[in-house]
């Protein structure tokens, strides 16, 4: 099915960009986009944004294969641009699950190669930055402490930390828990990487820190010449009348969320000074003790196992030597007939316990299972790993293409909070003429509500502007995630004239690839009656692999 | 005979324990670490270990450090003879005395204002049954997170310690140790949210925007006012200001330590607001920050009441111009004004706490609150003697809290109606039920001292109440009235509630046994008051709810209500109920403060409110906690967090 645009006012100079195709290619919760331009020369210009999926998403991995081979087809194997966002399986799993088509496994070399120009990251993804190690300490304390608290709490009580860990690079496996599998890789391609309870221990069950993520941005590393991306830089394609304005990630440390305090980082541990113990590192070092993990170093910078010790002894309220342990107050505490105060007292302290807070069994006088605390505290992992995801989510790069012709402009943004919407920067370009003139806005993280700043969002007044989201609802509303949020756009509105902010916006000029029934079962939803711009095609085979937005001018 | 006929030692009426005035961060400077420390009065109980007493246990377990601290035993002699151990943050068992102490205070003031015993809210056990509920637990340090809670479900309090923040933490050491536990303000908080809860178990559903709102409101104005309860701070707090408490002071401000160690510079609140912003009650959402809106107009209402008490003595004071010179106050002047403001202050909290039973049972907002400490006050004190009330609703208005459904905000239209119009309800306790419940009054008092047999005397009244309702005045109103449609309006004029099967409304709740819609009596409460005048008064307070099913989904909604689907699992409860006070030497039903079951109106309000959305990560991965209080499912979180958990933990790095 083809859509003929809404003829538009023309421009009379001579032009370059004769069309901008943005496909979106429906894989299942995750972003993969295709950019191409073309010239009046008939010279193509291809950047891949993006190329992942959340694991088990309706479409699964095995989608995605059959996506990589689109992306090869349509692009000859050559590559202009890759651009990956952030560290999120959602966005990049893809470049490992698919890694043998794309010529990125280095055991499988397809036939042909594969030619990528240019790698696209933003400088957080920079190794030897100092910034970026601060960053990386902090997100490696979250996700160690994250990791502790889902162990202590145990697989039940912890679900929803585990759900949200599913971006991090940890899967499900058959039986429902979370087994110790790569990103994306249903098939348990590439076991033992992600994060997830490791069942091959006998006794406990031990949660492991996905690597997956950092392993696959060193596989893109290795793609082609990396261009780490800094705020206001601009790369720019005369020949296509092309300018890539990089509003983000700011270097402004504020745009990590989770923090009122701009600039001045400064590491857990600063060597040569003395350690600090802040909320989340005595939360972590708790934690980890909890759950019985043994950790011999702190998997970010500069922490040996002394140090982790020491901060665990900064952490304690109290002196040991004056506290019970549990183990201890549980043991029984035999007297003698001729026993003295101070035993006496002792066992006092012990059946005081045992009598009011009880070590399990209740028919046998202990205290009541309903009022015990032992695992309340660990819900603080809950708010540990949204502000670990949060972080990672603000790293994402965020772009804003102009056609430098008609001034139109497409805006990518990632995954990109409000942290970072609000410390986007533009010395090269006006932000708010930028806003005004998108025609064409990718909206961020799957329509989620803190992931597109309604300002912003009010500033987009073209008249001209349609957003894409890539999401599945299926997926989502299984794990009861409210994507897209209804304020932004309410699907199950369809008539009403209240659907949101972004329907408002666009005059309800939106793109779903994937709607309740997931991907594969059904198209993308979109409302064909409206005055579109642009040309919305769909994949004419039975896959349904992806929809267009073709700018013609 | 025996020797302890000769002399028996009378059992003493109070224990002083040494407490912190306000928190450990005020010790650092000077002119405040002379009134931090103070020995609090509280009951005389004994408490052995623990403490363990008549309301509390205090169990110091914690679990993030692997640790059982052990109890103190505030009945050692040593112990007994020095008020308690010292003031020290390195002792556990100081942290144990000093919640003990703290929340005993505030359980008291309760108790005085509302004239009874008061019980926490039953312990429901798998069966459904409410179970007497004996002790409120509290762990001092039960998390290792800047937050402390009230957890309905352990009927416990949760008190966390962390590391202060790196940098503006104020007056404490950077990543020094902050125990909320050791905060003055945060215990009298918490177990006041606890003893709110023992009165009211309806007021944490979320049902419209001022619900949780007034709960951290109340929590806040009870442990302001209770700063003015020590001598000590008020006499030099108010010879620091020289009597001007409308200027920054330590009085007006909560939670000090803990504001500045999570790094917000100053105390977490503040009661001296900018001038009043009358937008601010339209557009303030969050119920720490809406419920700030309520208590600064409270703590209004004081000053406005407290400057024309002072008038007169600033005049003696100033030889009539009203203007004190530089410097400081005469000592004479500051006990006199410290002598003001304590007296103010307690009836304001008095009033706060008094209207607690002059409340709908479900769905408050801040205006039906006005009504009834308006209500409640004007009972005791008819003619508004040092002009408290209109100094309320003045500092209402001037926030823009009105109520609904008054002509005008006048003292009278303020006031609650008795049931209007209604012979039948208003006959109803005259016979022998006026008896039976004068006989359910002298049970109660008798048994003063235990708080069980007071909890299962109530529960058996309860269902008499039921009862009646349900029964004997379903058959008055068959006599009284001739046709259903009459009966009906009576009925919904004066109680609002279903007692028959309605055909528009059948998503209200059936009660199986009966065929008829389910009521619940929540309460049965005794109120005693005595007035300035020392009038006293005695009411009962009947409480009363019914429960509908709410959907989202407006034709799922009609559907149901029409009963042309049958009522699935809903998305949410909705409540309607009614208070009845009845005076106990008459029978009469004095006021009856009601919310329809069948109010649309109302559904449609809690529904928007309800499908609302917070802008936070939080929010899309863990869904909106203000529908996941009404799933089962246990994705339900704790509702009466200091801070909650979408709150981002603000930290350097």
């Amino acid at each position: 099915m083809v859509i003929e645009p809404t003829p538009t006012a023309g421009t009379v100079n001579k032009k370059v960009l004769r069309s901008v195709r943005v496909r979106m290619y429906r894989q299942g919760l995750g972003d993969c986009f295709l950019l191409t331009f073309t010239n009046t020369d008939q010279k193509q210009h291809h950047m891949l944004i993006d190329c992942g999926v959340l694991p088990l998403s309706s479409g699964g991995s095995g989608r995605l294969d059959l996506i990589a081979q689109n992306i090869l087809a349509e692009t000859g194997r050559h590559l202009e641009v890759v651009v990956a966002t952030h560290e999120h399986a959602d966005h990049i799993s893809g470049f490992k699950s698919a890694s043998e088509f794309f010529g990125l496994n280095p055991e499988e070399k397809p036939p042909q190669p594969v030619q990528v120009d240019k790698v696209w990251l933003a400088w957080t993804e920079k190794k030897d930055d100092e910034q970026v190690k601060k960053i990386l300490a902090k997100t490696n304390s979250l996700a160690l402490a994250v990791t502790a608290a889902v162990q202590g709490m145990g697989a039940t009580q912890s679900q929803a930390i585990q759900d949200i860990l599913l971006f991090e690079g940890a899967s499900l496996d058959s039986d429902g828990a979370l087994a110790d599998q790569g990103a994306g890789t249903d098939q348990g391609v590439h076991k033992s990487e992600g994060a997830g309870f490791d069942q091959s221990i006998p006794g406990k069950t031990k949660f492991k820190i996905a690597k997956t993520m950092v392993q696959i941005m060193d596989l893109l590393r290795g793609w082609g010449p990396v261009d780490y991306l800094e705020p206001n830089d601009v790369r720019e394609l005369p020949e296509f009348g092309i300018k890539f304005h990089i509003l983000g990630p700011s270097r402004k440390m504020s745009m990590l969320g989770g923090s009122t305090l701009n600039g001045q980082a400064s590491a857990v541990s600063d060597p040569g000074r003395r350690l600090k113990s802040t909320q989340s590192t005595a939360f972590m070092a708790a934690a980890t003790k909890f759950a019985g993990m043994e950790l011999d170093e702190m998997p970010g910078e500069g922490l040996s196992k002394a140090d982790i010790d020491a901060i665990y002894k900064l952490s304690l309220p109290f002196d040991p030597a004056r506290s019970l342990s549990l183990d201890e107050a549980k043991k029984p505490y035999p007297l003698a007939e001729d026993a003295k105060y101070p035993e006496k007292l002792q066992a006092g302290y012990r059946d005081f316990f045992k009598e009011l807070y009880g070590f399990g069994d209740e028919s046998a006088g202990h205290g009541p299972e309903w009022r015990r605390i032992d695992t309340d505290w660990l819900q603080m992992g809950e708010t540990l790993a949204l502000q670990q995801v949060s972080t990672i989510n603000n790293t994402s790069l965020v772009m804003a293409i102009e056609l430098t012709e008609n001034g139109k402009v497409l805006l990518f943004v990632g995954d990109a909070e409000e942290e970072s919407w609000q410390t986007w920067e533009t010395k090269n370009a006006d932000l708010d003429k930028l806003l005004a003139n998108t025609v064409l806005y990718k909206v961020g993280h799957h329509g989620s509500i803190n992931a597109t700043d309604q300002v912003m969002l009010n500033k987009m007044t073209n008249s001209d502007l349609v957003a894409l989201i890539p999401v599945d609802m299926k997926r989502a509303d299984e794990k009861n995630w409210e994507f897209p949020a209804k304020t932004l756009y309410d699907p199950s509105m369809a008539e009403d004239n209240q659907k949101g902010v972004l329907f408002k916006r666009t005059l309800g000029r939106i793109i779903l690839n994937c709607d309740e029934e997931g991907c594969m079962n059904c198209d993308p939803i979109f409302d064909e009656n409206k005055p579109w711009p642009g040309t919305i095609s769909m994949d004419p085979t039975p896959e349904k692999l992806w929809v267009d937005y073709t700018l013609t001018f | 005979m025996s020797p302890s006929a000769l002399f028996k030692i009378p059992r003493p009426k109070t224990r002083l324990l040494r407490v912190f005035a306000f928190d450990p961060s005020l010790n650092l400077s000077l002119d405040t670490a002379v009134i931090n420390q103070l020995a609090l009065s509280v009951p005389w109980e004994d408490v052995g270990l623990g403490p363990v007493g008549e309301y509390l246990e205090v169990v110091d377990v914690d679990p993030a450090s692997n640790a059982f601290y052990p109890p103190v035993d505030l009945d050692d002699n040593y112990l007994l003879v020095q008020d308690g151990l010292w003031p020290s943050e390195g002792t556990p068992q100081f942290h144990q005395q000093m919640v003990y102490a703290v929340a005993s205070k505030t359980i008291q003031n309760f108790e005085e204002a509302l004239g009874r015993r008061v019980l926490w809210s039953p312990q429901i056990d798998p069966h459904g049954r409410e179970k007497f509920n004996q002790h409120l637990r509290i762990y001092p340090h039960a998390l290792r997170q800047a937050n402390a809670y009230y957890s309905p479900r352990k009927k416990a309090l949760l008190f966390g310690y962390f590391p202060a923040s790196s940098k503006d933490s104020g007056n404490t050491l950077p990543g020094g140790i902050v125990f909320t536990c050791l905060s003055h303000d945060i215990i009298t908080h918490e177990t006041t949210h606890a003893l709110l809860d023992g009165v009211h178990p309806y007021f944490g559903e979320p049902s419209n925007v001022d619900v949780l709102a007034l709960h951290e409101a109340f929590a806040d104005i009870v442990a302001l006012f209770q700063h003015f309860s020590q001598p000590e701070v008020l006499r030099q707090q108010i010879a620091r200001t020289r009597g001007d408490l409308s200027s920054s002071n330590l009085l007006a401000e909560l939670a000090q330590q803990f504001g500045q160690a999570t790094g917000k510079r100053g105390a977490l609140r503040s009661a001296i607001g900018k001038d009043p912003d009358p937008t601010a009650f339209q557009t303030t959402i969050e119920p720490h920050a809406r419920g700030s809106i309520l208590v600064a107009a409270v703590f209004d209402a004081f000053l406005t009441v407290y400057k024309s008490r002072i008038e007169d003595l600033m005049r003696i004071a100033t030889g009539g111009t009203g203007i004190l010179p530089e410097g400081a106050i005469h000592p004479d002047l500051v006990n006199r004004m410290a002598e003001e403001a304590a007296r103010v202050s307690q009836h304001i909290l008095r009033m706060c706490i008094r209207a607690l039973d002059y409340c709908p049972p479900v769905d408050i907002t801040f205006g039906e609150y006005l009504r009834a400490i308006v209500t409640a006050d004007s009972d005791l004190n008819p003619t508004d003697q040092g002009g408290y009330r209109i100094a309320m609703i003045e500092s209402f208005r001037r926030r823009g809290i009105y109520a609904s459904n008054v002509r005008s905000l006048s003292e009278e239209s303020l006031l609650w109606f008795p049931p209007e119009g209604d012979d039948v309800l208003a006959k109803f306790f005259d016979s022998s039920r006026q008896e039976k419940i004068q006989k359910y009054e002298t049970l109660q008092k008798r048994r003063q001292d235990k708080r069980e047999s007071i909890f299962r005397t109530e529960q058996g009244f309860r269902s008499d109440i039921k009862n009646w309702i349900l029964r004997d005045l379903s058959s008055q109103y068959l006599q009284e009235y001739r046709t259903v449609d009459m009966i009906t309006e009576i009925i919904r004029k004066s109680l609002n509630l279903k007692l028959w099967p309605d055909d528009k409304y059948q998503s209200i709740f059936i009660d199986e046994e009966t065929g008829r819609p389910e009521i619940k009596i929540n309460s049965v409460r005794l109120a005693y008051r005595t007035s300035l005048s020392l009038q006293s008064l005695s009411d009962l307070v009947v409480e009363i709810n019914q429960r509908r099913r709410g959907y989202l989904d407006l034709d799922k909604q009609a559907a149901v209500d029409a009963g042309a689907t049958p009522p699935d699992e809903p998305d949410f409860i909705f409540r309607g109920g009614a208070t009845m006070l009845i005076d106990i030497n008459t029978g009469r039903v004095r006021y009856v403060i009601s919310k329809g079951t069948d109010s649309d109106h109302r559904l449609n309000i809690q529904r928007q409110y309800l499908s609302d959305s917070e802008t936070s990560l939080a929010y899309t991965y863990f869904g909106n906690p203000r529908l996941n209080y009404f799933k089962a499912d246990g994705s339900q979180r704790e509702p009466f967090a200091l801070l909650h958990g979408s709150d981002t933990l603000e930290e350097d790095y």
